[in-house]
């Protein structure tokens, strides 16, 4: 009984990187983490070990060892399944609010805040 | 009067846009591949050793690309309707065997019925990648001159079938089936 348990423990030790697929080199890990799964779409490639992100990590390899750069696999993803495959998405008309927003927001809430502390100050005096 | 409404519209706004969040389904993803070219292809087929079947075997007619393997569930759940759409909407279909076992896949067919036209064999999911194949089954309509007019990702049912289809195939031949 004991001995189950300790290989069930043990079990949970095993990094799923060893069930199928192991990553070479830093380049492939920085790019793997960098593209969605689209099977299981909240885990990068590099954590996924659906069948196809095993196929999709396959190309990416090769593609990496036929010199193409990050740009060009990135384009390889997206021309066949779309800027979704990103994590990280693209600066475009579609995307200027998702990547301003923040800034804009916060430029609201620096106005404001003087706004505020101007009105403070003149009720003080 | 206004400094009171306008958190009030803030908040609106925000409603709204997570609201539509709500019905928004992150698994459907829309193909980059619509209106372009069938992606390049030659694999063999499933049917036959003699001949390889290529992304221009069947240009010069409209017709359908189904994604299937054995292992896929919702293939089994849309086959009964593939075979009715085979028999009833005048489209060849041809079928994109995508990581399968090639004697599992032949059994299938002898066993559940052929609604194919010819199949291309791709077990190591090479062509489908270059589909953006992601979730079978998946159903492609492609025009006489070789683009992609529309794709569905699930079953195909009634709903689907008359609803996203048949407009289309419409379109493309001017009535319904296809002839």
């Amino acid at each position: 009984m004991r001995l189950i348990f300790l290989a069930i423990y043990a079990l949970l030790f095993i990094p799923s990187t060893y069930a199928q697929y192991i990553i070479e080199s830093d380049r492939e890990r920085d790019l793997l983490e960098e593209i969605r799964c689209l099977v299981c779409q909240n885990q990068s490639l590099a954590d996924s070990q659906a069948p196809l992100a095993i196929d999709l990590k396959r190309e990416v390899r090769l593609l990496i060892k036929e010199g193409y750069r990050d740009e060009e696999i990135f384009n390889y993803l997206t021309d066949r399944y779309g800027d979704f495959v990103l994590y990280k998405p693209r600066l475009s008309v579609v995307t200027l609010l998702l990547w301003t927003g923040p800034f804009l927001m916060l430029f609201i809430a620096i106005l404001a805040l003087i706004r505020i502390l101007r009105q403070s100050a003149r009720y003080n005096i | 009067m206004i400094k009171r409404t306008i958190p009030f519209i803030i908040f609106l706004l925000i409603l709204y846009f997570m609201y539509r969040g709500l019905s928004l389904s992150p698994t459907t993803i829309p193909s980059p591949l619509l209106d372009k070219p069938v992606p390049e292809f030659s694999l063999p087929s499933l049917l036959t050793s003699e001949h390889n079947l290529t992304n221009n075997s069947f240009q010069g007619e409209n017709y359908l690309i189904n994604v299937w393997a054995t292992w896929c569930i919702g293939c089994r759940i849309e086959h009964d309707y593939l075979k009715f759409i085979a028999i009833s909407s005048g489209l060849p279909i041809l079928g994109l065997n995508w990581r399968d076992d090639k004697d599992l896949a032949l059994n299938w067919l002898t066993e559940l019925g052929n609604p194919y036209q010819d199949i291309a064999f791709d077990p190591d999911g090479r062509v489908s990648i270059d589909f953006g194949v992601y979730g079978a089954p998946e159903t492609y309509l492609v025009r006489a001159d070789g683009t992609i007019a529309y794709k569905h990702i699930a079953p195909l049912n009634a709903d689907v079938w008359n609803n996203e289809f048949i407009p289309r195939i419409i379109d493309l031949c001017g009535n319904y089936p296809c002839d």
